[in-house]
Parts: structure tokens; sequence; C-alpha cells
């Protein structure tokens, strides 16, 4: 089916200016930075139940203030998934800890980014030799 | 002026001295870090202040030293600004795998038409029809190779040369998921496009699903 060559006005309808095309979505996918991978390098290499956000700033040695917005990228891509501890306050004597754990999806998705970035490494330590 | 100012400030600055040194250091440094984590919450969205309250307080009992813990709730609320707007900025980036010349995307631009209502129609392997809409306000929509901020588009597709960027606007309250959220990988069978001379009528356009402007269907092949 072929379009109409005006609007509904007699003006030239936008179908004349974009015929032919076809949509490739960059996708919302997290920023993958060094720091990013950092933190999913963490997540791969431990606990399958998680790990909570002081942990995982220890083991990257990231600041609060990049680590946070980082956990918070990778939750809303759907990489990672987040749940509160199941104990109480009283239970714990302090207070609940959020843990963060990757989903299959980021599970997936991390470890080809990390083998993505170590084989360009890998090949660029393979031409500077 | 200057002098009282200067007064002013050497008078906190000595108060601030005082506490260190005699003895009020802590007690300072705790309501100075709660002062900053109060802040770092607000900033967030309210449906997720509670949560991040709670997150960073409980990281924060487990931060040791006083200067560690200051630096701790500094970092949340340089932090929470950014993460406050990723809850809010609709705005997506989505490539365009574009067939005709850059001109035709320039003439667009420059016509009367302020924003489009696209919906693709995108044909899935085992032959479902999927449907997504995106709506480009002209105002957004930038044409070159580069994305607004400078850096080069990341994408590109499978068969396309290109990549011309274009900053697609979707609102998920009027028109449900953001569809850049979807990856496309099938071939799109055909568009609907809807013209809109103001973004103003979308909300009743969308509820009343009668448009009353131009509107083509296309095939894309």
């Amino acid at each position: 089916m072929e379009g109409h060559k005006t609007g509904h006005d007699g003006r030239p309808a936008l179908t004349n200016f974009l015929p032919l095309c076809r949509l490739a979505t960059m996708g919302k996918g997290p920023q993958l930075t060094t720091q990013t991978l950092k933190v999913l390098g963490i997540l791969m290499n431990n606990r399958p139940d998680g790990l909570p956000g002081v942990e995982i700033g220890r083991a990257t040695r990231l600041q609060s203030g990049t680590l946070y917005p980082i956990l918070l990228r990778l939750e809303q891509a759907g990489w990672l998934e987040s749940y509160w501890e199941a104990e109480t306050p009283q239970e714990l004597g302090r207070p609940r800890r959020r843990f963060y754990q990757l989903t299959a999806v980021g599970a997936r998705n991390a470890k080809s980014a990390i083998r993505d970035f170590t084989s360009s490494i890998g090949g660029l330590a393979w031409h500077r030799s | 002026m200057a002098q009282e100012l200067m007064l002013a400030i050497g008078g906190v600055f000595t108060a601030v001295l005082n506490l260190l040194v005699g003895g009020g250091c802590k007690q300072w440094i705790l309501w100075f870090t709660q002062r900053l984590l109060a802040l770092a919450v607000r900033r967030l969205p309210e449906t997720q202040q509670e949560r991040f309250a709670e997150e960073w307080h409980s990281h924060l009992n487990d931060v040791q030293g006083e200067v560690r813990k200051v630096l701790f709730a500094w970092g949340c609320a340089s932090a929470a600004r950014d993460m406050a707007a990723s809850f809010t900025d609709r705005r997506t980036n989505i490539g365009l795998v574009w067939k005709g010349t850059i001109e035709r995307l320039r003439a667009w631009k420059r016509s009367f038409v302020n924003a489009t209502v696209l919906i693709a129609f995108e044909k899935t392997p085992t032959g479902a029809m999927n449907a997504h809409t995106l709506v480009l306000e002209r105002k957004h929509v930038t044409v070159g190779p580069t994305r607004p901020d400078g850096k080069p588009h990341p994408h590109a597709g499978k068969t396309g040369r290109i990549v011309r960027f274009i900053n697609i606007y979707s609102d998920p309250q009027w028109l449900g998921p953001p569809s850049a959220m979807i990856k496309l990988d099938s071939p799109i069978e055909g568009f609907i496009w809807v013209s809109l001379t103001s973004l103003e009528v979308l909300p009743e356009l969308v509820l009343t699903a009668e448009p009353s402007h131009a509107c083509q269907w296309v095939r894309s092949r």
C-alpha cells in the first residue's frame, strides 16, 4: 500500500519526507563505564543472594556518590534487583541492609560486557607489543 | 560592609573550630551528616525517599570514622540529583536507520509539523505483530551524526548505513512505557504517522483515539 502524498489539508504529509525507514532502538542499557564493570564483576563473583551497598562499596572502592547512581541505573535497566533483609532492625540490632543481586538478564549481559572489555584490553596489549 | 562580612565568616569559622577543639566535634559531625543525608533524600522523588533514607542510614551505620561518614553523606547528596533525574527523564534516544537522504529528514525539520506520532509495526519471528508507539517532537529531533552531547552514536543498524541520530520524546504517561526500551530486531512492517501541529492535542488524541489529523499508512517494503 502506498502512502498518501498529502495530508488532510493538502499540505505535504510526513510520508513524503520519511518514506522508507526502519527503526532500531539504541536501547536503554546502562552506560558501561569501568566503575560499572567493577560493580558487575563484584556481583558476579560473590554470593548468589547478593551483596549490600556497603560491601559493594568496600570491594570496588567506589564512593557513595558514584556507587548508588550505578546501582540505580543497573536496577532500572533490569540488570539488578534489590531486596531488604528479611529480619527486622530490632532482630538485627542495626538498620536493615538492602541487598543487590544480578538478574538472569544482568548476569548474561554482565558476562558479555566484561568479556568484551577484557578482550579489548587484550587487543590493545597485542597491538602495542 | 566587607568588614562585617569578614567578621561574620570569621565568627562562623571560630565557632566551628571551637566545636572541633572543644569536644563537640562528634555531635557536630553527626548533626551535619544527618543534615546532608536529609538533603540527599529530599532531592529524590517522593516514591523513593523512604527506601533510600533507610538504605543510606544503614550504609552510614557501617562506615567507620567521622570524616568518612561526612564524605559518604556528601556523596549521597551530590548523587541524589542525578538519581532523581533518572526517574523523571523521559527522553529516550533511538537511532533511525535511514534509507532516504538526510535532506528529507531536514525537510521534516523545516515542515509545519511540530510533532509526529509514529506507530511502527514489527513482525516478530513467530509471526505476531508488535506495535511500538513513539512521539517525535520536532524541537527534540536533531539531525546529525552525533548525539546532542557530542558523542558519536554507538548504534549501527544491521543492514543500514547510517546512523543519523534523532532524539525521540516518549512520555509513558501518554503512551505507555517508552518504546525505545524495546529493542526492535525484526524488520518494521509498516508505519502509521499522525502529524500534529501542536503537541498539546496529544493527550486528547490518545484518549479519544479518533485523530483528526493527517494519518497515513505506509509499508516499508
